[in-house]
């Protein structure tokens, strides 16, 4: 059972490397058949592999291209062994939750998805609401996934405007005391982020990493 | 097996064909007429004997338009020169390009970044660098002036580091009387050498230049002949003059290396400026890389081979923006333009030092040059109709596609030292400008750069071949 259990790991491991989400999804399905513990083949496994993709990237021996992949493929076995857990009633505790989205009015979608796949591959649970998204979705998000974490992205400056207005909505919605807002883009700076009464800024996607696990007083 | 260096598909051309035949035929008139200066008896004898005119009071040379001719009609078409390392061969053919350090009499040193003159240490670690740097192709004797060594010795001491520390290709020099040393140390490793010789204009070659042409043609190894007419003092203030009188030079060169041993490699080299009638220093600049350009078209016109300093700037330090706008602009022209074999890394000041720093950053230059030299790749594949169907417009993008992972890094020229991450970053890493990388590249390199040491016997047989120098040249 236990060599069986390692092999399930790594074969799970290496469908993130790889970024085969076919892969992970049927992996994170026979590692259940199997009576793998789902919280063993989330840590041991998808995690392992993703925190190995991320050293990659930090090293530059993996790029962008590899890294997103990775994510999608970790986040296809994630959703496999969640969807277990919660059926088994056990709760899982993420490091942080994560809602982002580009603000209203913008549909530039590199910036976000390049922020969204570094905090994926650092163990964040990550709910990518697209482009365009209106303050509404941002609040009906952040209850559906009881967030902690809110991103707001903006390549626009006619879209940037749109941030305060999802932190308003969260004001209105009793949630601001619950979840942090990080902002980034092209236009987007620390002094802005302190003007709209955001919580932090990153210049970059490994900087907003940082950021957030600051946020959530998590060591650096 | 691929070998090493780049390839200008089609080359920029500053001249008509029409200006290049009228070069050509003023240039035999001249040959015919005036004719050049060889100061050394064994070089007018060959002359003599291969039916030139020869005054030997004088020194002077007259050459028949048959003899020129002849000489011409006998240059090789392609030539390889031998490296330690059989990957690092050169071999010139049509369109190649190939870059190479330059050699300067004092250091900036690395450290401290004061100026002082070089070591057989210098010589030691610039090789090691040029061996490790990816975008250079031949190795070149960098510092010209050893305080740790006798000056009439300096050329060979040069060599037998370059050959210790490089399994690449190196240019041999002339200097001196350096040839005959030279050739012997090359033969004991076991590699060839490019032949690099002046003419000292107008129209004059000096005793050890001439020399080395005999020798090198002799051992049937490529020759370099540089020329390099300072426009309006040791030439006509013109470029087309300019052009016209290191044509003359160069062909006169080229007809006593073709005497010596028919079919011997050519290479056409200028380092022509302009002097500025300002000061009296060099006009260091685009006239410069416009006579390079002309003179890789001239070199196409005969079929042979050209080479060129890329930028002898006049900035004095790596950190100043005149190096790179200069530098730059040369490299990008003159890779443009075909020249087979451009020389310069490394020099500042006009010539006059070498900088590790420098050596690294052209390095760099010359890789996104190579990268413009590599064109557009364009096919089914590479244009991508298919993906962009597939991708569609907005929310579709190409970083999960398979096509990105396979083609970005094959498309793009991966900088080692240009800085592209954000102004927090740069801060935080310690706001280094490109010298201070450069710096800090040389180090690494030459901290984990290992290149195979010759056999014992050959570092042995070395020696003893410097010994000789030593005692014929310096004892004396």
């Amino acid at each position: 059972m236990k060599e069986k259990e390692q092999k399930l790991l790594d074969a799970l491991q290496q469908a993130v490397i790889q970024g085969d989400a076919v892969k992970t999804d049927h992996l994170a399905k026979a590692a259940i058949e199997q009576g793998v513990d789902p919280l063993l083949a989330l840590e041991e496994g998808l995690g392992k592999g993703i925190r190995m993709v991320g050293d990659a990237f930090g090293k530059e021996e993996l790029f962008l291209p590899e890294l997103i992949i990775a994510a999608d493929a970790m986040k296809a076995g994630t959703s496999i062994l969640a969807a277990e857990l919660k059926k088994r009633g056990v709760e899982r505790k993420p490091i942080g939750t994560v809602v982002i989205g580009t603000s209203s009015g913008d549909i530039h979608d590199i910036g976000k998805t390049i922020v969204a796949t570094m905090l994926t591959a650092n163990g964040f649970d990550v709910y990518d609401l697209g482009v365009d998204v209106s303050p509404e979705k941002f609040v009906a998000a952040v209850k559906q996934h009881n967030a902690n974490i809110v991103g707001i992205s903006s390549l626009l400056t006619t879209s940037m405007i749109n941030q305060p207005e999802v932190i308003k909505a969260l004001m209105e919605a009793n949630l601001r005391d619950k979840v942090k807002v990080i902002i980034g883009g092209g236009p987007v700076s620390a002094e802005w982020a302190e003007m709209i009464g955001a919580d932090g800024y990153g210049v970059n996607a490994a900087e907003a990493v940082v950021k957030v696990r600051a946020l959530l007083s998590l060591d650096i | 097996m691929e070998l090493q260096g780049c390839y200008c598909a089609k080359p920029v051309e500053l001249l008509t064909h029409e200006t290049m035949e009228t070069i050509h035929a003023r240039s035999l008139e001249i040959l015919e007429e005036t004719g050049v200066v060889f100061q050394w008896e064994s070089a007018l004898k060959a002359l003599k004997s291969a039916g030139c005119h020869v005054d030997f009071e004088k020194q002077l040379v007259k050459f028949s338009q048959d003899v020129v001719g002849q000489a011409l009609k006998s240059c090789p078409s392609t030539f390889r020169v031998k490296a330690r390392d059989p990957n690092y061969d050169l071999e010139f053919v049509k369109n190649r390009v190939y870059f190479s350090p330059q050699a300067a009499p004092s250091m900036y040193d690395l450290d401290t970044g004061v100026r002082r003159p070089g070591t057989v240490k210098d010589i030691k670690e610039i090789t090691i660098l040029q061996d490790a740097l990816e975008n250079i192709h031949v190795v070149f004797p960098s510092i010209v002036y050893l305080s740790d060594r006798p000056i009439p010795l300096v050329m060979e001491c040069v060599l037998a580091e370059e050959v210790r520390y490089t399994t690449k290709s190196i240019l041999g020099a002339a200097f001196f009387y350096s040839a005959q040393w030279s050739i012997e140390i090359a033969k004991a490793v076991g590699i060839e050498l490019i032949g690099g010789v002046t003419c000292s204009p107008p129209l004059t070659y000096q005793p050890d230049q001439c020399d080395g042409i005999l020798r090198y043609a002799k051992v049937g190894w490529p020759v370099y002949v540089g020329m390099g007419v300072a426009s309006g003092a040791t030439g006509p203030a013109t470029l087309a003059g300019t052009l016209l009188q290191q044509n003359v030079e160069f062909l006169a060169g080229l007809t006593l290396a073709q005497i010596v041993n028919p079919g011997v490699g050519m290479i056409y080299g200028t380092e022509s400026i302009p002097m500025d009638m300002r000061h009296g220093h060099q006009a260091l600049g685009i006239e410069q890389y416009m006579i390079g350009a002309a003179t890789a078209q001239l070199a196409r016109f005969y079929n042979i081979y050209s080479a060129t300093i890329e930028s002898m700037t006049g900035a004095k330090i790596p950190t100043d923006q005149q190096v790179g706008y200069e530098k730059a602009m040369a490299t990008l022209l003159l890779a443009q333009s075909g020249v087979s074999y451009i020389v310069g890394g490394g020099g500042i000041d006009d010539e006059a030092c070498f900088s590790i720093e420098q050596l690294i950053i052209d390095n760099e230059m010359y890789g996104m040059v190579a990268r413009y030299l590599k064109g557009i790749n364009v096919d089914e594949e590479t244009l991508a109709a298919d993906l962009i169907k597939k991708v569609g417009p907005i929310p579709g993008n190409y970083l999960r596609e398979a096509h990105t992972r396979k083609w970005w890094k094959q498309e793009q020229f991966i900088p080692t030292l240009s800085y592209r991450k954000s102004y927090e970053e740069w801060l935080k890493e310690g706001s280094k400008d490109v010298a201070a990388r450069a710096k800090e590249r040389a180090k690494e390199i030459l901290r984990t750069h290992q290149v195979p040491p010759l056999p014992e016997e050959v570092d042995r047989e070395i020696a003893k071949i410097l010994e000789a120098a030593e005692k014929e040249k310096v004892k004396k």
